[in-house]
């Protein structure tokens, strides 16, 4: 496991959260204690199991796939921030690894 | 006759048929309380009179049509985590403090069919993440028996409600623990169905494959009656399941001749919990079932775990989707990736950061396999070992233990350490895993420094098994009366 203050920088900027000094402190001590109680899994023996057993035996019959009507995008979502004619306008995508 | 809002859902609707009081006056008798008593629990979120004196008009017509039905006219709430149109919903987070919702989740629009009352929106912890109702952006709900105590989570606000007395009846979701735990605390009934029997469509997700909507209720009776209207498949939902509902409060027979049920001891139980088991096993063998001991199903290295791996990577996905730039919490900026951080950052709290990080992390690349993939082995594991118990086969129809550890805990508590947190849900946490029905009643008091506790009951059943969980809960509430104590409330004129 990475040191606490870089674990938080990675998983922050996969998670897309940008955290306040405090926060970022409570994390740095939260993160490594809940991934330790966690690690006990580690041990259990689950030879002979698959990851998706259980998907397998809680499954549903799935309804056909129907295409019906949707709702009107006005009804669905409220005015964004920003828009440009139909679409969503965002900013610019600033790679921050590359600075 | 009882104050209006001491009735059971069950009186409420056989007083409105006779004639002794209409749906509008019922509906008053709640808004006035909720008016004399939100303050000071922090319950209700949003309260919808204008929506319920209409709803109660027109339920009271109905009836004056001729129609009858268990819920006709019934007021209740709904967690704020279920969409409802044109009123807000806000999970209980600030990223969805405007959220005004297009559409009707299922299980509302099957209640404005049965012609109950919507007073409202319940708090709770934020997006569901929590066992003691502090995670809320609105603050937490106190416990109506000590404003002190936590009321319990995710659902602290429904089973407060109840309690309370400001709603008949409310619908909670229940991920680990979130309808039973909050019961427990606050000494009402707390029912959650099998994965799959209700549907999950308009439910805001934190957890996918765990999350089911149920009820909280004074009574199993009332449990009953509500799941009547709520239960059944739903083409919206592709999880929820093609299984004949049954009649569930035609089912109430008070006996349980025949069962065999499962008693599960703690090995840390204390003296409170033991004659928890004890009373319930005379009352449960009064009844007619057949009574044995089990070992205990909390497990904690294989249960608190895997529940935390896999709600962490399943809320880490699901609320992925709040960017602020279709919906939700935004902040202005020149560049997307700072404007999505300082959104997310600002508008998720404290819990709900702490497990979309721990979330990303059992995820991520070169550690999915070790983490989540190893606990969704290890969930099929619990899953083989409570079907090989509970089932035909296994001989039990029931196991019953105690739903917490303990009774509501002081606010405050437990905040600084997220997994003391996550332990809360030992108990509960199993049915959840396996999709089983689980009930909590009220079983006893604990003597708190501020008066009474409510201690609860978990019965646990086989998939699909709901009419035999509620046939027990409600075969036990007849010969237990903890559900019919009522925590004691400064209360006014106005809602006597």
């Amino acid at each position: 496991m990475p040191a606490a203050a870089d674990l938080v920088d990675s998983l922050c900027r996969l998670a897309a959260l940008t955290l306040d000094p405090q926060t970022r402190v409570d994390l740095e001590a939260d993160l490594p204690n809940i991934i330790a109680y966690v690690d006990q899994l580690r041990a259990v023996d689950t030879s002979g199991l698959d990851e998706h057993d259980l998907s397998g035996a809680m499954a549903q019959p799935l309804r056909a796939d129907v295409v019906g009507p949707s709702l009107p995008r006005a009804a669905i979502l409220p005015p964004p921030p920003r828009s440009a004619g139909a679409y969503f306008a965002v900013p610019s995508w600033r790679d921050l690894e590359a600075g | 006759m009882l104050p209006l809002w001491q009735l059971t859902v069950a009186e409420a609707a056989a007083a409105m048929d006779r004639g002794d009081m209409s749906a509008v006056d019922l509906c008053e008798a709640y808004l006035a309380r909720i008016g004399a008593l939100n303050d000071g629990l922090g319950a209700f979120l949003t309260v919808s009179a204008d929506l319920a004196r209409i709803q109660a008009a027109q339920a009271d017509a109905r009836r004056a049509a001729g129609e009858r039905g268990p819920l006709l006219g019934i007021p209740y709430a709904l967690k704020d985590l279920f969409v409802t149109a044109g009123l807000r919903t806000t999970a209980g987070s600030r990223m969805l403090a405007d959220y005004v919702p297009p559409y009707d989740a299922t299980v509302y629009r099957r209640l404005q069919v049965a012609g109950a009352v919507l007073l409202g929106k319940l708090n709770m912890d934020e997006f569901a993440m929590g066992s003691s109702n502090e995670f809320s952006a609105y603050g937490a709900v106190r416990n109506p028996w000590d404003r002190e105590r936590v009321a319990g989570g995710s659902s602290g606000g429904s089973a407060a409600a109840v309690a309370a007395g400001l709603c008949a009846f409310s619908l909670g979701t229940d991920t680990g623990g979130s309808i039973r735990l909050p019961a427990s605390f606050c000494g009402v009934t707390g029912f959650k169905p099998s994965y799959g029997r209700v549907s999950r469509y308009g439910i805001v997700a934190f957890a996918s494959s765990l999350d089911q909507a149920g009820t909280l209720t004074r009574t199993a009776r009332d449990a009953a009656l509500v799941m009547g209207a709520i239960a059944g498949q739903d083409p919206l939902d592709a999880t929820s399941a093609d299984k004949v509902v049954e009649g569930y409060a035609a089912g109430l027979s008070g006996r349980l001749d025949g069962l065999r049920v499962g008693l599960a001891i703690p090995e840390a139980g204390d003296a409170e919990q033991a004659q928890l088991l004890t009373d319930a096993r005379r009352i449960l063998e009064a009844a007619g079932a057949t009574v044995e001991d089990v070992r205990a199903t909390a497990d904690e290295a294989l249960i608190v775990p895997t529940y935390v791996v896999l709600v962490t990577a399943e809320a880490s996905a699901n609320l992925a989707r709040y960017d602020g730039i279709r919906y939700g919490h935004h902040v202005p900026g020149d560049d997307l990736a700072a404007m999505l951080g300082a959104g997310r950052g600002q508008g998720f709290g404290a819990e709900v950061r702490r497990r979309i990080l721990m979330g990303t992390y059992v995820l991520a690349s070169g550690y999915q396999d070790a983490y989540y993939g190893q606990a969704c082995r290890v969930r099929e594991l619990v899953r083989r070992r409570l079907e090989a118990t509970l089932s035909p086969e296994g001989g039990l129809d029931l196991i019953v233990g105690p739903t917490t550890a303990g009774p509501a805990f002081p606010l405050g508590a437990k905040l600084t350490d997220p997994v003391a947190m996550y332990r809360n849900d030992i108990y509960t946490i199993p049915a959840n895993l396996a999709g089983l029905p689980a009930i909590s009643v009220p079983a006893g008091f604990s003597a708190g420094p501020a008066g009474p506790l409510p201690l609860g009951l978990q019965i646990v059943g086989r998939r699909w098994a709901e009419a035999t969980v509620l046939r027990a809960a409600d075969a036990f509430q007849a010969r237990d009366d903890s559900w019919r104590r009522r925590p004691v409330m400064a209360t006014s004129a106005a809602s006597a």
